[in-house]
């Protein structure tokens, strides 16, 4: 169950369906619509962090569902970009690309789940 | 002031949808009703199918519709409702919903079908009586919800055809989506759970679109495909799983194997609904699909019709609305560019009060292109690009071989003795080119005639084509399936025959064949490849070497069967999918009639032009062709404006731009920004 120190941001053709048939999948996570995931810049994202964020989502279409064809790519690197800042900041606040369609909120689920397992893995296996 | 008319439309699923937010977009308020107590109809009911990519099956987009139809201030959606009776003369129609009454300008029918009744009509094949035998629906609802990876089965064995294509119940006519969707789904499994071994018995391979050879060639790689269904499926002795009893048809050769688990890909039947049959006087053929009222304005749209494809009916509930529109008479003019020959285009479009212009090139925006035509520039509204196939001199067949589409194949065929039909082997898969075959078999009734049809898959997905294919063969044609082209020599066939092993010869006096379809070198002159995929704008006529492969627009659902990433732009024919003439006809009605007004979704981007450097970063970028390089007179430079007309407002150019010129009417950097607070402070 997501809380409200994860921002998900969605995109109008997919996170946002998604989101309104299967509110349950983000639980209280923050939610910022926007109109396609290539919309998304990194300093969307470090704001979002500044703004208390312990983890940014960023839900696109599948490659080849995008109306606009490029977003989930985009959205991918502008995510890792923002990633790789946050690192050299020395923040460890966690950075995820889900890529499900409306109806797909099963994709978001196993993403989000694997995701959080990861994050788990890294908290364990830093030094104390 | 006069009242704006009212349409019903009458079932909420992907034609229902379509067909409602065309009415609205049309002008009409509208009155969507549904017996069930939601909306999507269906393909509700289906998961998405995607692996790393999508797989283009649209039940995503009904979410979509469903929000749009939700949120359009002139649709009114009634769930739970039952239509009890219209009445009232032809110009002053009410439908009557229980015991509400509302004015009616027209009606359309968009009531999809029913799953066919597998357990009584084939109760061989054990659904609900063996225990590992169930539906491929609820096979992918288990696929969906994580347990069938929880505990997955080692092997599973799809069966097609489950309900259709079967003449002992009645059933003789291809369900056309199943197969797309069992070999997606398997596909989706594999995808997921890749241990899972899986086989697919199947009596042809039928496809309902473009795609087909792409997605069989995956799935050939990752499952088995059987030719052959079963005749039975039983319990196994002393044990729990289900045991497939069938014969090879290729090999001949008979088995009886255990699996885990036996998915049954259920064919489409024809709802049925007396009441609403008498109430609107709905006409149904051989099979219960609906075929047309006897009442004035009720037209029909969808699954109701027959079996389609959610991409198809949604296509379908649009050319219905757009009919309704015309009949009430508030059709939208202009002039439409036709690039290419279509006679279904031009005459829909005349039909529709366009003008259709015969372009050999087209530039500017949605709503305001400028078609060059071969005597002056015209301003048309929308265009349609139309594919056709080869050169008859280009056609890449083997020697010996003439072409199903020119007169020294086709037409000869007709009156020569003995003719061979090869289909498959040296071009994709083309639902066009078995249409034709079977046409020619049907012709070829002389006494001394003799016809051989050689094919990896026979393509029966089409209204008639079945009932067409049973003619032929009662008639002496053979239908021959071979999995690899045969050796062609000057009026001898050589091949090996799957089921004996051994070489056979078939002497002929002429053999036809499909060659691989696509636009003419001449076409190729007024079609530009960036400007279809999207990467890049449309501009003038200019030669170009791109491979035919390359000149296809994307699969996307959001751009439709026939549309590009650039608004008002449809590619259609030969060069988008080699359909059947029916289908063609339709996806011409479909892009003749096609939104050509700006997209709903709100806002839009802006270029600030005193920032622009002109990097054209966005130029490169935008996929919709919005931004274009205009000269500013007040700074007396270049800079870039974005055509509100062809912007979609995915924001990409405003995230994109180095000098931050652009900015986003609805989600500016700074409302982002204040959303975020917000929400925080929350």
């Amino acid at each position: 169950m997501l809380s409200k120190d994860t921002v998900a941001f969605l995109c109008a053709n997919g996170g946002q369906l998604l989101d309104a048939a299967y509110p349950e999948v983000l639980g209280d996570a923050v939610r910022v619509p926007i109109p396609c995931a290539s919309r998304l810049d990194v300093v969307h994202v470090l704001r979002a962090v500044e703004q208390g964020a312990r983890r940014v989502l960023v839900v696109a279409c599948p490659a080849g569902n995008c109306r606009s064809m490029v977003g989930p790519d985009e959205a991918e690197r502008r995510l890792h970009r923002a990633a790789a800042l946050l690192r050299e900041a020395g923040s460890h606040a966690q950075c995820i690309l889900a890529r499900a369609a409306a109806n797909a909120p099963e994709d978001l689920r196993s993403t989000l789940a694997a995701s959080l397992e990861d994050a788990a893995n890294q908290i364990e296996e830093a030094p104390a | 002031m006069a009242e704006i008319p009212r349409a019903a439309v009458i079932g909420a699923g992907p034609a229902g949808l379509a067909a409602a937010l065309k009415l609205a977009d049309g002008g009409l308020r509208v009155l969507l009703l549904d017996a069930e107590d939601r909306l999507g109809g269906s393909p509700f009911e289906f998961g998405c199918k995607a692996t790393d990519r999508c797989a283009n099956c649209y039940a995503c987009l009904t979410l979509q519709q469903i929000r749009d139809v939700q949120t359009h201030e002139s649709i009114e959606v009634v769930t739970a409702a039952r239509v009890t009776d219209l009445t009232g003369p032809p110009d002053g129609r009410v439908l009557h919903i229980g015991d509400r009454q509302e004015p009616v300008s027209g009606v359309i029918v968009a009531t999809g079908y029913r799953l066919a009744e597998v357990e009584t009509a084939r109760p061989d094949y054990g659904l609900s009586a063996v225990p590992g035998v169930g539906t491929a629906l609820e096979l992918e609802k288990r696929f969906r919800s994580g347990s069938l990876g929880d505990s997955p089965p080692r092997t599973l064995a799809f069966v097609q055809c489950a309900g259709s294509r079967d003449s002992a119940i009645g059933r003789d006519y291809c369900s056309r989506v199943c197969c797309t969707y069992a070999l997606r789904l398997a596909r989706a499994i594999h995808h997921r759970i890749p241990e899972i071994e899986m086989t697919l018995f199947y009596q042809d391979l039928t496809p309902a679109g473009a795609g087909f050879d792409a997605l069989v060639a995956e799935c050939e790689s990752i499952m088995a495909l059987r030719r052959g269904l079963p005749a039975k499926v039983y319990q196994e002795p002393g044990g729990a799983r289900p045991i497939v009893c069938r014969a090879d048809t290729l090999t001949g050769r008979i088995s009886e194997e255990p699996y885990d688990e036996v998915a049954l890909s259920v064919g489409l039947w024809a709802r049925e609904d007396p009441e609403l049959e008498s109430v609107l006087g709905l006409a149904k053929d051989e099979h219960g699909f609906y075929e047309g009222s006897s009442q004035h304005r009720v037209l029909l749209a969808g699954a109701c019709r027959g079996p389609m494809s959610i991409g198809e009916a949604s296509e379908d509930g649009r050319v219905a609305a757009a009919e309704l529109l015309r009949r009430v008479g508030t059709t939208v003019r202009g002039a439409v560019a036709i690039i290419g020959e279509d006679e279904h285009a031009e005459a829909v479009a005349r039909r529709e009060g366009f003008e259709p212009v015969r372009a050999r090139a087209m530039s500017g925006v949605a709503g305001a292109f400028i078609a060059e035509t071969d005597e002056a520039a015209v301003p048309v509204v929308g265009g349609i690009f139309v594919g056709r196939r080869a050169d008859a001199e280009e056609e890449p067949l083997p020697p010996h071989v003439r072409s199903l589409y020119s007169k020294s194949g086709y037409g000869k065929a007709q009156s020569a003795r003995r003719v061979a039909i090869l289909l498959d082997f040296w071009a994709p898969y083309s639902r066009i080119a078995h249409e034709k075959a079977l046409e020619l078999a049907a012709s070829r009734t002389g006494e001394k005639q003799r016809t051989w049809i050689l094919c990896r898959h026979a393509f029966t997905g089409e209204q008639g084509l079945e009932a067409l294919m049973t003619q032929v063969r009662e008639s002496g044609t053979a239908i021959i399936h071979l999995p690899e082209a045969p050796e062609v020599e000057s009026g001898l066939l050589t091949y090996v025959d799957p089921g004996m092993g051994k070489r056979q010869e078939l002497k002929v006096d002429l053999i036809v064949a499909a060659p691989s379809l696509g636009p003419t070198s001449g076409q190729l002159l007024d079609l530009d490849a960036h400007h279809l995929n999207g990467r890049a704008r449309l501009g003038a006529a200019h030669p170009t070497e791109t491979p035919v492969e390359e000149l296809q627009p994307p699969s996307n659902p959001h751009l439709g069967l026939s549309g590009t990433p650039r608004e008002g732009i449809h590619v259609i024919g030969w060069l988008r999918d080699p359909g059947t003439s029916r289908e063609a006809a339709r996806r011409a009605e479909a892009a003749a009639l096609a939104d050509l007004a700006t997209p709903r979704q709100g806002g839009r981007a802006e270029v600030d032009p005193a920032k622009c450097a002109i990097c054209l970063t966005c130029i490169r970028a935008c996929p919709h062709s919005a931004p274009v390089a205009v000269y500013d007179e007040e700074r007396e430079k270049d800079v870039s404006f974005i055509q509100p007309e062809a912007c979609v407002s995915c924001g990409l150019c405003v995230s994109l731009c180095p000098a931050s010129a652009i900015s986003h009417s609805s989600h500016s950097d700074e409302s982002i920004a204040r959303n975020l607070e917000e929400l925080h402070a929350e």
